[in-house]
């Protein structure tokens, strides 16, 4: 199942430090740029009210938190939040996980299930990559909507329906619109309040606050004491363009405590990603040949395919005794084809 | 027998004695010359100085980390051509990532056979000049 309720949801919230560092119950935005004022203040706002909210913004950026946070500030605090990638859900499933289904309905259905609607009554529903519903899931949803009232699978009493919902996408739905993709009335029923994340990059200002955020949260959770870093690695990391978010800044912190074993962190134990005039190294893929470990290193180096084929070719050449006829049948090519390919690349 | 110049050279970095005391214990036993550094930044002295066939690196170490020691490795054309083997407690994606873009030849993770570890070193090191003991 790809839907959390919401105790995993409390959970999560008590580990969540306040800037000021005293524990709150509630997910909290961390940051004190203009752009986070700004939607802190929209959220606050909008909180109440049971607009539909749909939140853009690239992946990482914490799109699920600003969910949790206007569900969290509202009426509905005290009801259940469900959150639901919509991206793992199948097609043939949509509804009886969104609707449920009756009892006898069809094999299996040994009793009356109720479906993710139902199971956050007076609650949030937060319907993250929305963008991946199919056309035929968006127009039973778009029904539900407009109608407030479901059917489960197999019913045939109508359910009135009492939730909010919360969409999330990292996707331009207006261009999806433009391709057919996404239905535009469940577009604008979606999106009676539009709030874009800015992604971290825009707000290097917060990257020291965040900072302080994740190592308190991750002293706290370990019981390890809490380290710092240099200013030389903050300013490092304030540099840096950050194109997977605060998740990308969580992941290299998690990193850094980890191998750092310092009181304090220094720019040696940041991602090397991270440090100025990084470059990914390929002479190894070449020397160091393991077949398995090429397809990985070339994604992570973004080679192009051209030296990923050379790599992997010289790779099992080496792992074959440099034998031409068994290289040739591991790889599934031609032995001429070999050859011409190994000249072409200065192997003998 | 085999002949002392014929011998290859493997650096093993960790900073606990135990654990390089056993890895050095079981390459002697293959026939290998092996030589010690307890940190990051003992290796890259110690790698600038001997110059080893390949290099057994310990992830996490006081000083100086695993990643970041393959890195400066990497930078000098010394030493940059000797493979580094990460040898690691820790195994994630974000390890295995970090290692191989900063081009490390192969990650380990403990525990380890010897077999595993011969495999490696076959695959890095050219047969020709390894010389296993009887």
């Amino acid at each position: 199942m790809s839907h959390r309720s919401s105790s995993s949801i409390k959970a999560l919230a008590s580990a969540n430090l306040h800037e000021s560092g005293v524990v709150s119950s509630k997910p909290v935005l961390i940051g004190r740029s203009q752009l986070i004022e700004r939607m802190r203040a929209v959220i606050e706002r909008i909180a109440h009210t049971n607009s539909s909210v749909l939140i853009t913004g690239a992946t990482g950026t914490g799109k699920e938190i600003v969910a949790r946070l206007i569900h969290a500030q509202s009426n509905r605090a005290q009801e259940p939040f469900v959150d639901v990638n919509c991206s793992a859900i199948p097609e043939a499933l949509f509804e009886t996980e969104f609707f449920g289904h009756e009892r006898g309905t069809f094999t299996g259905a040994h009793e009356m299930r109720r479906g993710l609607f139902e199971q956050c009554a007076g609650g949030t529903l937060f319907l993250d990559e929305v963008d991946a519903l199919p056309l035929t899931a968006q127009a039973k949803l778009l029904r539900v909507l407009q109608e407030r009232t479901l059917r489960r699978v197999g019913g045939r009493e109508n359910i009135r329906t009492d939730v909010r919902i919360i969409s999330s996408t990292n996707r331009n739905l207006q261009a999806a619109i433009a391709a057919g993709a996404f239905r535009p009335d469940l577009f604008f029923r979606l999106r009676v309040v539009p709030i874009y994340v800015p992604p971290l990059a825009e707000r290097r200002e917060d990257v020291p606050l965040l900072i302080t955020h994740f190592l308190g949260r991750h002293a706290k959770r370990t019981g390890e004491k809490l380290r710092s870093f240099t200013p030389k690695a903050v300013r490092v990391m304030q540099d840096h363009d950050w194109a997977g978010n605060v998740r990308e800044l969580e992941n290299a912190i998690e990193f850094a405590v980890a191998l750092g074993m310092g009181e304090q962190l220094d720019v040696n134990d940041l991602p090397p990603n991270l440090l100025p005039g990084f470059e990914f190294e390929t002479a190894p893929l070449i020397a160091g040949s393991d077949p398995s470990n090429i397809l990985r290193s070339s994604l992570a180096k973004r080679l192009p395919l051209a030296e990923v084929e050379r790599c992997y070719i010289v790779a099992m050449y080496e792992l074959h005794d440099k034998h031409s006829i068994n290289t040739a049948a591991a790889l599934g090519i031609d032995r001429r084809t070999l050859y011409r390919k190994l000249k072409e690349y200065g192997v003998g | 027998m085999h002949e002392e110049r014929n011998r290859q050279t493997i650096l093993i970095v960790d900073d606990s004695d135990d654990i390089r005391s056993i890895l050095a214990q079981m390459l002697e036993i293959d026939g290998y010359h092996v030589e010690q550094a307890s940190d990051g930044t003992e290796a890259l002295s110690t790698a600038e100085r001997i110059r080893p066939n390949l290099i057994l690196m310990d992830l996490r170490m006081p000083m100086m980390n695993g990643i970041a020691a393959t890195r400066q490795l990497h930078e000098h054309a010394e030493t940059r051509e000797i493979p580094v083997v990460i040898v690691s407690g820790l195994d994630s994606e974000m390890f295995r990532d970090a290692a191989f873009s900063v081009g490390c030849a192969a990650f380990l993770t403990k525990p380890f056979s010897t077999h595993e570890l011969q495999d490696i070193l076959k695959r890095l090191l050219p047969q020709h000049e390894s010389a296993p003991a009887k």
